[in-house]
């Protein structure tokens, strides 16, 4: 047990290493890089304006005004951006159907962190920051209440919430190990992903318990919107200390699959 | 040139089979697009039953849901963002050079390794949307606005291939169209009337939007079936629509030859 | 005697496979599998230093002996240990002490120069960094890599990056080094250069080294020993020579007359082929010296050659014995 938590320690040492291999990479083709800024520009944008059109239509969603959607699609934008940072796993199936997987395990690393980080994304920091200005907008622009603490729990909230949308993914894609194909359903599970973007607390019930338990979306946007404008501190930190029981969960669960994949692992082909 | 046709025949005939061995994907592959119109037609009854509303933007809770299954089912006909990262991939690797080196043309057998799934799921849906909307008590267009529809749906499609390939002929002048590709998406979404019809807009703003290429790939099928326009708005806008299909098609034809003149073939 | 380095008991691996052509609509749930066996009571143990050469037809195994041995792949039955390691179970600490080069697959980073890749690696073998200065200064002498470091790997050619990868994987300076297919492909040069690296590798450093290949000149210049697999059994394991002597019982003299000659009947069963005024007796080691006057004896000969089989030849022979038997 001892020299798997060291496996994942050494990754974070030579963090540094991981991070300039992407900025190698990056530099290699700017424009790749500026044109994906302007298409994450363009993207929260026309997410605000597509609230702003229905709202100027038939009014506020609820208790959710333009102010609160701006809000959302900040927090969307962020999550996504963290995600982004980590988009390689997207080809972990193909890495295990292939046998690509062979060149992270004949090394002294822990394979899965070390196949992530040495892929590292660093085209989702524009993003990020993106979704921290349009949440700096909103907050300044509209009158919304909120104190510093709501606001510091919503930003810890929306961080850790990268995970509750990032590990069921993982898990997913992991699926590979079992069924050869894992892309179809990864696709389809991506999918669903737009209910982030929802203010999820004004539909029906079921929808609010399948995005906080089974697939928690939730937490994405709609939780720290609600804890930095709605709710009250106490609140706030409830829904915190749940959401990080389900990451724990997650993350155990992603593990376990982890550990017993690599035993199936057929390394086909070469 | 019966022969010529037979080739691409073959090409779509061993792309279906390519499927079928693997049987739950292609359905799985179906399920995929209607994720989204589940996810947009929630948010729509949602908002139908937050403003008590029975008409939003000319659109009924009935004939919204059956508008988002029309351009759902017609949008599936497109061939999807994989067969940009597949172009993309082949153009920068080089190994476009080997399907240039056997004879047949490189868009159309890219068309026809890409039609199969479309085609399956394209038609299923358009007879299944056809029997929900007597099902739920709503008319049919009359024969006329039927035939338009057709027309309609014919060259929604036609436009999507000429985009779609129009991006990935990009990737002979740029290492990485993905971004483009998601660039589109974003504004498309949109623009086109698949997450909210274009009447939603305010009034200019929707007029200008019924011409542009985008409301072409959603709204005008979809409003032509749920009986949105006059027969004589109909007809403009199908007119619009072939005309902006012919003059994409132009584009990438030409785009394509200027592209071809380019490849440099690397690696092997 | 010392242990053996690396010691392969009894083991099989056998992969779950869909059988093929299912119909029907149960088919899109559930798919029947079964299993093949690739490996069947594989035995062998290796000495430090060892040069071993692992060959076999393709398909026979050869990947999937090297993936266990690496521990990519877990054994479905037996037991592996290198270095007192077991190569699944102990996988992350076991790795710091193994090279390995698949030559069909790359571990450099396609899209960033070659340098960037080996800095990488120097943090993840933890590597001192004037030891890896030294290491890869030799390197660069040795595998000729002074214009090769900074220039992205896709613009390297097939031997260029091979030279790269083979240097990736020994900078930390494995003791066991795994090699698949590694001149794959490649120009005679480049492999030349190779084939000298690898031999230095192996008697300065006394590394030991395993190497799978098709091409037999790789296994008579560095291989003392040979271990052949076929169908997922092994049907020779030992000295190189022992297999040549064993199979090379027969020379070739091919005679080239000035005219076509009447072959007598004493040598009309030692004649393997004719043509125009070649002929080619197959003749047995011990009795060449006495019969090669006599067929020159048989009319105007214009030329003589004798040809010993290659090892080319005798696998050849090998290959097809087993997989007709
Ligand atoms: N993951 C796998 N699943 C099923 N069969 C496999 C797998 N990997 C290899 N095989 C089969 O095992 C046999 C041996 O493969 P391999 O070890 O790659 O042969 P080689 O000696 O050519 O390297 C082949 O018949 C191959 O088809
Ligand atoms: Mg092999």
């Amino acid at each position: 047990m001892k020299f798997r938590e060291r496996s994942i320690v050494k990754h974070f040492r030579i963090l540094p290493e991981y991070v300039k291999l992407a900025v190698k990479r990056e530099s290699e083709y700017k424009l790749g890089f500026y044109t994906f800024i302007f298409h994450q520009l363009v993207t929260a944008a026309i997410w605000l304006l597509f609230w702003k059109v229905l709202i100027n239509k038939i009014g506020d969603f609820g208790s959710w005004n333009y102010g609160r959607m701006v809000l959302l699609t900040g927090f969307v934008t962020i999550n996504m951006g963290m995600w982004l940072t980590f988009v390689f796993i997207w080809r972990l199936p193909r890495q295990i159907l292939t046998g690509e997987l062979n060149s992270h395990l004949i090394k002294p690393v822990h394979p899965f962190l070390h196949m992530i980080l040495q892929h590292l994304n660093l085209r989702s920091l524009p993003r990020i920051l993106i979704g921290v200005l349009i949440l700096i907008y909103a907050l300044s622009h509209f009158e919304l209440q909120y104190s510093r603490w709501s606001l510091v729990v919503a930003g810890v909230t929306s961080f850790l919430s990268f995970l509750t949308s990032f590990m069921p993914f993982a898990t997913i894609c992991l699926l590979a190990f079992w069924i050869g194909r894992a892309e179809f359903i990864r696709d389809l599970f991506i999918e669903l992903f737009v209910f982030q973007n929802y203010p999820l607390t004004e539909f029906p019930t079921v929808f609010i318990a399948v995005f906080t338990v089974v697939i928690p979306l939730i937490f994405s946007a709609t939780v720290p919107v609600l804890v930095l404008t709605k709710l009250s501190l106490g609140w706030g930190m409830l829904l915190l200390a749940g959401l990080i029981i389900i990451i724990s969960l997650q993350l155990w669960l992603f593990g376990f699959l982890w550990n017993r994949g690599l035993r199936r692992y057929e390394s086909y082909g070469g | 040139m019966k022969v010529m046709a037979g080739k691409y025949l073959v090409i779509f005939i061993t792309q279906m089979k390519n499927l079928l061995e693997y049987k739950i994907n292609i359905l799985l592959k179906l399920i995929r697009p209607f994720v989204m119109t589940a996810a947009v037609g929630s948010l729509w009854l949602v908002l139908f039953k937050l403003t008590g509303r029975d008409n939003i933007g000319g659109f009924t809770r009935q004939s919204f849901i059956i508008y988002l299954l029309t351009i759902r089912f017609i949008a599936v006909f497109s061939p999807g963002g994989a067969s940009i990262a597949e172009m993309n991939e082949e153009i920068r690797t080089g190994n476009l050079a080997m399907r240039l080196v056997r004879p047949a043309h490189y868009l159309p057998w890219l068309l026809f390794r890409n039609l199969p799934v479309p085609f399956i799921s394209g038609i299923t849906g358009l007879i299944l949307v056809s029997i929900l909307t007597v099902l739920l008590g709503a008319d049919l267009p009359k024969a006329g606005m039927m035939l338009l529809f057709v027309c309609s749906v014919i060259a929604t499609i036609t436009l999507q291939y000429a985009i779609y390939q129009g991006i990935g002929i990009l990737s002979f002048w740029i290492y990485e169209v993905f971004p483009i590709e998601r660039f589109y998406k974003s504004v498309s979404g949109l623009l086109s009337g698949e997450l909210i019809p274009l009447t939603i807009f305010p009034a200019t703003a929707s007029e200008v939007l019924q011409f542009l290429p985008f409301a072409s790939l959603a709204f005008i099928p979809g409003g032509i079936f749920t009986g949105v326009f006059t027969f004589e708005q109909a007809l403009v806008r199908v007119i619009v629509q072939w005309t902006w299909a012919a003059i994409l098609w132009g584009l990438v034809i030409t785009t394509y030859q200027r592209g071809l003149e380019k490849f440099e073939a690397q690696g092997g | 005697m010392a242990e053996p380095i690396i010691e392969m008991k009894h083991v099989c691996k056998s992969f779950s496979v869909p059988v093929k052509g299912q119909q029907g609509w149960k088919s899109i749930f559930y798919r029947k599998n079964q299993t093949v066996d690739v490996l069947n009571n594989i035995n062998f143990s290796i000495d430090e230093g060892e040069f071993i050469g692992y060959i076999g037809p393709n398909g026979a195994g050869k990947s999937t002996t090297i993936k266990l041995l690496t521990g990519i792949l877990y054994p479905s039955r037996g037991d592996i240990r290198v270095m007192d390691y077991n190569p699944h179970r102990d996988r992350y600490h076991y790795t710091y002490h193994i090279g390995v080069v698949f030559g069909q697959r790359s571990l450099l980073e396609f899209d960033i120069p070659v340098m960037d890749s080996f800095k990488l690696y120097q943090a993840i073998y933890e590597l001192d960094g004037r030891l890896f200065q030294e290491r890869l200064d030799e390197f660069t002498h040795l595998l000729k890599l002074d214009d090769l470091l900074h220039v992205p790997v896709r613009k390297l050619s097939l031997g260029q990056r091979m030279r790269c990868e083979i240097a990736a994987s020994l900078l930390h300076r494995p003791k066991v080094i795994f090699l698949d297919e590694p001149t794959i492909g490649l120009d005679a040069l480049s492999k030349h250069e190779i084939r000298q690296f690898l031999t230095r590798i192996n008697q300065e450093e006394k590394v030991t080294i395993i190497l799978t290949t098709h091409d037999m000149g790789d296994i008579e210049q560095l291989c003392e020993r040979i271990v052949f697999i076929n169908v997922g059994n092994i049907v020779y394991d030992g000295p190189l020579d022992t297999l040549k002597n064993n199979y090379i019982t027969h020379k070739d003299i091919v005679i080239v007359y000035e005219e076509p000659i009447d072959v007598p009947d004493a040598f009309v069963s030692l004649l393997k082929e004719k043509n125009i005024t070649t002929y080619t007796f197959n003749v047995p080691n011990a009795e060449v010296v006495s019969i090669v006057p006599a067929l020159l004896q048989l009319g105007a000969a214009y030329d003589v050659s004798i040809h010993e089989p290659t090892l080319e030849d005798v696998v050849k022979i090998i290959y097809s014995n087993h997989i007709h038997a």
